[in-house]
């Protein structure tokens, strides 16, 4: 039992802060309606319940069946197979992610009809199946990721010179819908696989970065598919938010609709594993019973936590960006600061890398270093989106820029292991916790201030979020150098 | 071939995941020298947990050299710390040591074999390097006669190493490679592993020799 207990006093842990940080608005300068209250509440205990179930899921059945078919691809050695394999396997995960759907449904309503849902399901999934297939070639012939990211972000550089403002928009927020709560431990456990199984002297760096990789795919796929059909201007508009009444009301509503997308996101690996499983990993009914247990654990600890989010925590932040943003415009940039670094700490894909960076380096990168790395890195990405809402001049693209460059750089000058754990934290920070109420927040921001932009600045976001920590990991992989370096020389 | 003629021994312990850097820094408090820790996977006996399909949970391998004197030491304080003797909370175990190039070279200890001891066909030599050197380590080793040898990724604190970071210690990752010897070998790889990666200069790295009672698929 105790085994139990110490799950739940983790993830109590990661997800408390953000409830009490917002316990302590909502008394003190920002008090939301008692019901909203209840209901945050509600969806917190949800979310804490909902991430230790999915937690041990991922452990028994998402993280063993990427680290099989990791081994699994490495075994055949043959380079076609590998890059075919690792295409196969990234579309198919992706094109079944709701996120994405529903991304995809947007874009073609607010096109008009101009741009098929389809279509960019397609593209988007093309665009990762590419990205994973490359990222495993890369394993096989060990090339090291501070060259490939350079030339991915460089073409993406070009391409986005070309591309509109409402389509760079798009293709960042289909990045980070791509890389869900469900496929980023799924990439993860893949390239963890791949590496281990293949060994050698970079197994142990190599085993990150295919996240990273695999959510630039998104990015360069649908620049190239709006600069082909010469595509420039789409009108859109987030969302509403519907009037939620009652307590429970909106847990009921939510609770089917999540349900439903947990279950579409999950298929694919399970028909995956079972193929798989016919075909090669043949294994004892034991472990095939534990995995698929995993994968039932994954399925409803995943639709706890969507249901929390979505039903307690979207519509405070909404309420709260707006209230602060009204009232209070100056305190917006050190509320939004606050926020980004509790937010992450609740992020279900930020504990499975954690943990597989400690499982790589026998516990020499402990938890807590990239724990601490990412709060602050997400407490600017949130406080300069804030800014940015704030000021009509300050635009995107200034912080992105010289954001991506300043990570190119450091790429070349610390340990190859930081390169890939900070590019994978890029995808795993943009989770779905961000991208709810964090977005909510700044949607709600961007509503009250009358020079900002909804729909623009709400995708900011998840760009920060996955721009920052690509300089805050790899700053903490130059201190790690510069620290041992001293030792040597003592 | 270098003995001791003091006691030295193995002290191991096995804790869930997480407490290994407390008992880093409780093994500096009582004296110890360094300590190395390996991750490995325990299995759970609590038959809910077996229902829900929970085969396994994480475990810390934590592993150092001590004098005998201190052993007794090492059990009650790590005993206290930990609460060794209630079930499921780790446990601790301790075996002699053969022949030890110890990190501080001042205790360095060499002794004679004494009479009469069992002499066995083959001993476990035990290197513990930085990350990165253990293709060192091989190459020097068999170029003395070793047939081969197995590493164990693992991360270390030793008395030189002493970065924070975040308040948090820094422990440097090491790998612990593994060689079974010929005993009438020994001698020769440990001095060709010591010559190669200097180990006579504290923080380089150490070795110690473990006697095998008994092998079984090791060949020429």
């Amino acid at each position: 039992m105790d085994i139990l207990l110490k799950q739940l006093r983790d993830v109590s842990l990661s997800v408390l802060p953000i409830t009490i940080l917002v316990i302590i608005l909502n008394f003190t300068i920002i008090p939301v309606e008692s019901q909203m209250f209840i209901r945050f509440l509600i969806g917190a205990f949800l979310v804490i319940i909902g991430l230790g179930i999915f937690l041990f899921g991922a452990h028994l059945g998402i993280t063993p069946i990427g680290n099989l078919m990791g081994e699994t691809i490495a075994k055949t050695n043959r380079p076609y197979l590998v890059g075919g394999l690792g295409f196969l396997l990234g579309f198919l995960i992706t094109i079944a992610e709701p996120d994405l759907q529903i991304l995809a449904q947007q874009v073609n309503l607010a096109s008009g009809g101009i741009v098929p849902g389809t279509l960019i399901l397609i593209v988007v999934s093309i665009g990762v199946g590419i990205m994973v297939g490359i990222g495993l070639l890369r394993i096989l012939y060990e090339t090291p990721l501070n060259k490939v990211f350079t030339l991915v972000y460089f073409i993406i550089f070009i391409l986005g010179l070309k591309t509109s403002q409402e389509f760079l928009a798009i293709s960042v927020d289909a990045s980070g819908a791509t890389t869900g709560a469900m496929t980023t431990p799924f990439i993860l456990a893949l390239g963890y696989g791949m590496s281990q199984l293949k060994g050698g002297k970079t197994s142990d760096e190599d085993s990150f970065g295919m996240v990273g990789l695999a959510s630039a795919g998104p990015i360069f796929a649908i620049m190239i598919m709006s600069i082909i059909r010469g595509l420039t201007n789409i009108q859109g508009e987030a969302a509403d938010l519907a009037v939620n009444l009652g307590i429970l009301n909106p847990y009921l509503i939510t609770l089917p609709r999540v349900a439903r997308e947990a279950v579409f996101t999950l298929l694919p690996l399970l028909i995956l594993f079972l193929i798989f499983d016919k075909v090669r990993f043949k294994l004892n009914k034991r472990s095939k019973k534990s995995i698929l247990k995993g994968l039932l654990y994954t399925f409803i600890g995943l639709t706890l936590f969507l249901v929390g989010v979505n039903a307690g925590f979207m519509e405070v932040g909404m309420v709260m960006g707006e209230g602060i943003a009204r009232n209070y415009t100056w305190l917006l940039p050190i509320i939004g600061f606050l926020l980004g670094l509790v937010v992450v700490l609740a992020e279900p894909a930020v504990h499975v890398l954690t943990e597989q960076v400690e499982d790589v380096t026998a516990g020499h990168i402990k938890r807590a270093f990239i724990l601490t790395a990412l709060s602050i890195g997400i407490a600017f990405a949130v406080c300069s989106s804030m800014l940015r809402i704030m000021i009509p001049g300050l635009k995107l693209w200034h912080f992105l820029l010289p954001g991506f460059a300043l990570g190119i750089i450091l790429s070349y000058k610390v340990p190859p292991i930081f390169v890939g754990i900070a590019f994978d934290s890029g995808g795993v920070a943009s989770g779905p916790m961000t991208a709810t109420f964090i977005l909510a927040f700044a949607q709600g921001a961007a509503k009250a201030i009358p020079t900002a932009n909804v729909l623009v600045d709400g995708f900011g976001v998840i760009a920060m979020v996955a721009m920052t920590p690509l300089v805050a990991i790899q700053t903490l992989g130059l201190i790690y150098k510069i620290k041992s370096k001293k030792k040597e020389s003592n | 071939m270098d003995r001791l003629n003091k006691g030295l021994v193995l002290f191991w312990c096995i804790l869930d995941f997480g407490k290994g850097s407390r008992l880093f820094r409780l093994s500096h408090e009582i004296g110890g020298v360094g300590a190395t820790i390996f991750l490995g996977k325990g299995t759970v006996r609590n038959e809910l947990l077996k229902k829900l399909g929970i085969m396994d949970t994480r475990k810390e391998i934590f592993f150092t050299i001590i004098d005998e004197e201190l052993e007794q030491t090492y059990y009650e304080k790590v005993n206290e710390r930990f609460a060794l003797e209630r079930p499921r909370h780790g446990i601790a175990f301790s075996m002699p040591l053969k022949y030890c190039s110890r990190i501080d070279n001042s205790k360095t200890v060499r002794a004679i074999k004494k009479e009469g001891e069992n002499s066995l066909d083959y001993e476990a030599i035990f290197v513990i390097v930085d990350k990165g050197s253990t293709d060192d380590v091989l190459e020097a080793s068999e170029s003395a006669g070793s047939t081969g040898g197995t590493i164990i990724h693992g991360r270390g604190s030793g008395t030189k190493e002493k970065e924070r970071l975040f308040n948090i210690q820094i422990e440097p990752e090491k790998e612990i490679v593994l060689i079974l010897s010929k005993a009438e070998k020994t001698q020769a790889i440990v001095d060709a592993i010591k010559e190669r990666l200097n180990l006579h200069k504290p923080g380089a790295g150490i070795i110690f020799v473990m006697d095998v009672s008994r092998t079984v698929g090791l060949y020429e």
